[in-house]
């Protein structure tokens, strides 16, 4: 099995004079400083360490973000493009996560579309969805706002169509108070380059399996999918992290809806481990204190980041 | 139902139930259901054939009766009739179905009239402010006031039943207002003329008995009143005999009372009628702060809480409250409470008394939770909180939870049912805990994943101009004005729902890609191979 390693590991190190290490450490540290300031000012104050970290239910997207995975007591929204696009199953995920411990999924339903089944099968305990059905689209905003202030609820999911500035602001507040996670689905064309008040944020678009690998999804080992479905991810918005990151995703139907990942990925954090993933985080970061202190002579691109080496066996 | 359904107005339908002798019967049908010959005990067979002999071009719409929310509304509807008499109850059943009935259910509401007309300005002022306000909440109603309650119960079943089928047919022929059914309203010797001439399935009796009687050639209770009681006290035993004395000679019995002890019951009268808001919202602070105590005294929570506000002449207002779990906390009730005043606040009168009550309570749990419980248990509460809070703005039937069904038609396969207002156990009252034993829940289906949609589009939404390949499955379609193209396609998966509920459903289902990557849940009605979209894996 090949594992990941860092180039530090695979090569032994330099020997090097004694103020010259100094001097590297001394680098880091400051870099890893500046990094966390950066973070910290992008993330209003609030604290990482207080908060539960929630996976989203699939590896690579934890990846994306900074902290490994989304924060306790913010929004996570996903825009798409009409519907059946599969970005309420991803949302399903991060919430399957968020009600561990015994905490509830809140499902405000203006529609009256959600299907149990569908969620139960995603392995969602059914006696812990609550299903609010409102009439009026201020009594469903309401009902968010509710949900997420409630201790007890791990997540809320909605789909919400058109959501002003205020509104966003408040239901942030009410996650914040709460701790449990605002998941939304919005649509593209309306909340797409508006202000957001949302933590993270996804854009999804599905893609027919046709246009993947060539008529053919595989996976790892070259196994053929035939009930999968794929999606593109690209992330608008991550507060204290690098937006840009794109993924391919693969939905398996077959196997308990996990969410796969695809050789061919966009990202700039591929083949990356989590540790790398986070010195890219901090090169970033480096970035934008440098260009703070000098904005017109520093170069907002990251530094270039060594491919990692990969060693058989080690 | 056509209030709920209003795709169901203009077609004639039944709700079915499970009967343990006889398999699927005839719950309840629509009028429209009745002129076809379908009458409430027939077996669902029998009801379809008969729906395919009656009407050619419509067909009959079979669907589940829900039991707990028959007795949910026949529950709130007496707490809402308190503001005629103090003591309403509803009937209180045998451990047998009674002849003339096909459930195993209350279906009546019982109210202590006695000396209330004058405060009407007579009886006959009384029910028919009582038939106004029932007719208020679209219902059509079968009224009688009699000495006993055996007698006012024959009469509001027997004596007005075939007016009442009258008239509701009329009525949906005429598509116009309901018809005023004139309530009966009897003395002991008018009561005892009309009795004569009901049926002997009036007197509340067992199936057997009834069946026994008619072999005998027994149908009217002026029949069965000529025979020497003796032998039919040896012959059928004491529960006939006890009957005919509550029917005919007018014996008392206990009206089971829905609301609870009266110690459970505060009440504040205003000397000068009022309606200043904030004096209102202190009463109701105070009369909660008493409720309360009353109720932690005997370590009960509240489960269901009816406000009522007296006025001078007017129908009093109501605030109506359920809950999640039983609750005796001030703060709680008091915000719920305030919240539903602010929202029925353009109704307000001028109020001379308010009145408090606490309709249905349960046991306040004060179990020492295990170590590793605690969490769930505080989530627990707090989620008790958040339901009460919904469900008091947003109404109790907008704040649910799943249920879900061995059916293979999607959309009867989930049932939504209201979280607030039930005991924890599902048990209402003490008449209706037997029924309570209903057959067990359908476990999950866990399938695989992207068996079925996250969105069940309701009804379903046609589709146009779809071309399919050899094999059936779908190539291209319209939706929407807009063309779809299926890249690949899973199915068919063939549903059918069951001959017995009338005329079957028959589909082929397709999970479709479409050239975008969307995926969609299609499916081929195969009486008149016409397509359509079901659902979206959203």
């Amino acid at each position: 099995m090949a594992t990941v390693v860092s180039p530090i590991e695979a090569h032994p190190p330099i020997q090097r004079a004694p103020i010259q290490r100094a001097l590297l450490d001394d680098r880091r540290n400051t870099l890893q400083l500046l990094a966390k300031q950066v973070q910290s000012i992008e993330r209003s104050g609030r604290n990482a360490a207080v908060e539960r970290r929630i996976s989203s239910g699939c590896r690579e997207i934890d990846h994306c973000l900074p902290e490994g995975g989304y924060l306790s007591g913010s929004l996570v929204e996903w825009l798409c493009d009409g519907s059946g696009t599969g970005a309420q199953s991803l949302a399903l995920h991060v919430a399957k996560q968020a009600m561990e411990g015994g905490k509830y999924l809140l499902v405000v339903d203006r529609g009256r579309r959600f299907y149990p089944l569908a969620a139960v099968s995603l392995g969602l305990p059914l006696d812990r969805i609550i299903v609010v059905q409102p009439q009026q689209e201020s009594d469903a905003l309401w009902s968010i706002d509710q949900g997420l202030r409630s201790t007890a609820v791990g997540a809320v999911l909605a789909q919400v169509d058109r959501l002003d500035d205020r509104d966003a602001r408040r239901l942030q507040l009410a996650a914040e108070q709460g701790g449990g996670l605002g998941l939304l689905t919005r649509q593209a064309r309306t909340a797409q380059g508006v202000p957001s008040w949302a933590e993270v944020q996804w854009h999804v678009q599905p893609r027919p399996v046709q246009a993947f690998s060539g008529g053919e999804a595989k996976n790892g080992r070259g196994e053929k999918y035939a009930n999968v479905r794929a999606l593109d991810l690209k992330l608008l918005r991550c507060r204290g992290g690098r937006p840009g990151a794109r993924l391919s995703l693969i939905m398996d139907g077959d196997r308990g809806g996990i969410l796969r990942w695809d050789d061919r990925v966009k990202n700039p954090f591929t083949d990356m481990t989590r540790t790398e993933g986070f010195r890219y985080a901090s090169q970033s970061a480096l970035c934008l204190a440098t260009e703070l202190a000098m904005p017109t002579h520093a170069s907002t691109r990251p530094v270039a980041h060594r491919a990692p080496v990969r060693v058989a066996g080690a | 139902m056509l209030q709920h359904d209003r795709s169901l107005i203009g077609h004639p339908f039944v709700l079915q139930a499970r009967d343990p002798r006889r398999g699927l019967i005839v719950a309840a049908a629509s009028p429209l259901a009745r002129t076809i010959g379908i009458a409430p005990g027939m077996s669902i067979s029998e009801a379809s054939s008969l729906a395919i002999k009656g009407s050619q071009q419509q067909s009959i719409v079979i669907l589940d009766h829900d039991l707990q929310e028959d007795l949910d509304a026949l529950c709130w509807l007496t707490d809402a009739t308190q503001h005629f008499s103090p003591m309403a109850g509803i009937e209180a059943i045998a451990s047998k179905v009674w002849a003339g009935r096909s459930l195993l259910q209350p279906q009546a509401i019982l109210i202590d009239a006695t000396n209330l007309g004058p405060i009407f300005g007579g009886e006959v002022a009384m029910a028919e402010s009582l038939r106004q306000w029932l007719e208020k909440q679209g219902l059509c109603s079968c009224i009688a006031i009699a000495d006993s309650v055996g007698a006012a119960w024959a009469l509001a079943n027997y004596g007005m039943r075939s007016l009442a089928a009258k008239a509701l047919q009329q009525q949906n022929q005429q598509e116009g207002p309901l018809l005023e059914l004139v309530p009966i309203i009897v003395s002991k010797e008018e009561s005892r003329a009309l009795l004569k001439e009901l049926p002997i399935e009036a007197l509340r009796i067992e199936l057997t008995t009834a069946q026994t009687l008619r072999k005998l050639g027994i149908r009217k209770l002026e029949t069965l009143l000529e025979l020497p009681r003796n032998g039919l006290a040896t012959r059928f035993g004491a529960s006939l005999m006890e009957r005919i004395n509550q029917t005919w000679e007018l014996a008392e019995e206990p009206l089971l009372s829905l609301q609870e002890e009266p110690e459970f019951v505060v009440e504040q009268p205003i000397e000068h009628p009022t309606n200043h808001r904030k004096t209102l919202e202190e009463i109701i602070r105070r009369l909660t702060i008493q409720l309360c105590q009353r109720l932690m005294a005997r370590g009960k929570g509240a489960l269901r809480i009816v406000c009522r506000f007296d006025g001078v002449r007017s129908v009093p207002m109501l605030l109506q409250l359920g809950m999640f779990r039983p609750t005796a906390e001030v703060e709680h009730l008091t915000s719920l409470l305030l919240g539903q005043l602010d929202q029925q606040w353009e109704r307000a009168i001028e109020v001379n008394k308010v009145t408090l009550q606490a309709t249905l309570t349960d046991k306040l749990t004060w179990q020492q939770p295990d170590l590793f419980e605690l969490e769930q248990v505080t989530h627990r509460d707090a989620m008790a909180r958040l339901v009460d809070g919904l469900s008091c703005r947003l109404g109790r039937k907008r704040v649910v939870t799943p249920q879900l069904h061995r059916d293979p038609q999607p959309e009867l396969a989930c049932s939504w049912r209201p979280l607030t207002g039930r005991r924890a156990d599902g048990k209402q009252q003490t008449t209706s805990r037997k029924l309570s034993r209903t057959a067990p829940q359908a476990a999950p289906q866990i399938e695989d994943p992207l068996r079925r949609p996250l969105t069940l589009l309701q009804p379903p939404q046609p589709l146009m101009r779809v071309s399919t390949a050899t094999d059936g499955s779908p190539i291209q379609f319209e939706y929407q004005q807009k063309k779809g193209l299926v890249v690949r396609s899973w199915g068919p998966e063939r549903i059918e729902s069951g001959w017995w509920r009338g005329p079957s459903q028959r589909r082929d289902y397709y999970r479709i890609e479409t050239d975008e990557g969307r995926w969609l849940w299609l499916y081929q009605q195969l009486s008149d191979g016409h397509w359509f979209l079901h659902g979206e894996f959203d």
